[in-house]
């Protein structure tokens, strides 16, 4: 029998990387973004650690002075893109269906359509999740993670592998920290475990606390 | 959960590499995961059988090799090991380190005919 299974199968070596589609995606979007110029940043946090908060008041302090589109990715709703429209954004919805992520053809179909290249900034919030983003790059040039005072400071060290990504970390809803059991230096501590290099800012959508320093990072970046 | 996604991409890939050989079934497939690759090694045996039904691919037994996380410690001048996913030199803690495995996700071979 086994002589027989032997002859009969033979082994392929093959040696490609499982998510070279998306990677390959990812680096025709790069170059994309690059040849237009076009800063494209890919925002990622749990559900409701206020990506889309930071993304409405980013879009009524940039108004007039950036060009921004923002994708949205989320599961089913378009409430997201309503809300960021509402506010004057130019915001376009993906519905993921089932997918927990955005992947890099879902953004590759909006380039030369949504976005056309004159922007200067692409604003990409991703699906809530902080697991399944960071196996798909979009190409962008930069990566957020956001981290809600509420949530606690143990998350980076649960979820490492996102919070070793991100080129800047940060940490939301800071006027809720006297509320809630949150402890800054432990936060900081666990963040520095996973991702050294990553700029941490603390801010918050409903006071402005940090926006400055985050708009000021985005003209820089 | 993504990796019923990425076992559905890995069924597509598998296939389209089995029908440019000629290959009507396979038996075995084995992959690389790195401790640090975001891919849960557990998950991905749940979901693998699961995309893989009425495929040619149907019943292929998956091994999966584990890569442990590995970092270069320009302190120490040295490659670790690290048992938790702290990038940081277990050693003397330097965080100022490299990581040079455990990223990884790959098709290493299949067994086919
Ligand atoms: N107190 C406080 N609440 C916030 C802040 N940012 C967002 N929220 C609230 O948190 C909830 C989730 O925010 P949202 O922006 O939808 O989060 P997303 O799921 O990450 O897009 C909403 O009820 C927001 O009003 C903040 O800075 N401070
Ligand atoms: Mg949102
Ligand atoms: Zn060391």
């Amino acid at each position: 029998m086994c002589e027989v299974d032997k002859m009969h199968f033979k082994v392929l070596n093959l040696g490609t990387r499982v998510l070279h589609k998306n990677q390959d995606r990812a680096e025709q979007n790069r170059t994309w973004f690059k040849s237009h110029a076009v800063h494209a940043i890919n925002i990622m946090s749990s559900p409701g650690s206020g990506k889309t908060s930071l993304l409405e008041k980013t879009t009524q302090a940039l108004r007039g002075i950036r060009q921004v589109s923002i994708l949205v990715g989320d599961l089913q709703t378009e409430l997201d893109a309503d809300r960021l429209k509402k506010v004057g954004a130019k915001a376009k919805q993906i519905n993921t269906g089932n997918g927990c992520h955005l992947d890099a053809s879902m953004i590759a179909q909006q380039l030369d359509h949504f976005v056309t290249g004159h922007e200067d900034l692409l604003l990409i919030e991703n699906v809530g999740n902080l697991v399944c983003p960071s196996s798909f790059d979009l190409g962008e040039k930069s990566k957020v993670v956001l981290l809600s005072v509420t949530e606690g400071e143990e998350k980076p060290l649960k979820y490492p592998v996102l919070f070793h990504q991100a080129d800047v970390i940060l940490i939301t809803k800071v006027d809720l920290a006297n509320y809630v059991p949150w402890n800054k230096a432990r936060a900081i501590d666990a963040i520095f475990k996973i991702n050294p290099r990553a700029k941490i800012i603390e801010l918050s959508s409903l006071t402005g606390l940090g926006m400055d320093e985050w708009l000021h990072w985005l003209k820089e970046a | 959960m993504h990796e019923l996604s990425i076992s559905i991409s890995l069924v597509e890939q598998a296939l389209a590499i089995m029908q440019k050989e000629g290959d009507k079934r396979a038996r075995r497939m084995t992959l690389e995961v790195g401790a640090f690759s975001g891919i849960s090694i557990e998950a991905l045996h749940f979901c693998f059988p699961e995309a893989t039904k009425g495929t040619a691919l149907e019943n292929c037994h998956l091994i999966i090799k584990q890569i442990p996380l590995c970092i270069y410690c320009p302190t120490c001048k040295k490659e670790v090991i690290l048992k938790d996913p702290f990038i940081m030199c277990s050693h003397c803690h330097e965080v100022q380190v490299e990581v040079i495995r455990g990223k990884e996700f790959n098709l290493l071979s299949m067994e086919v005919e």
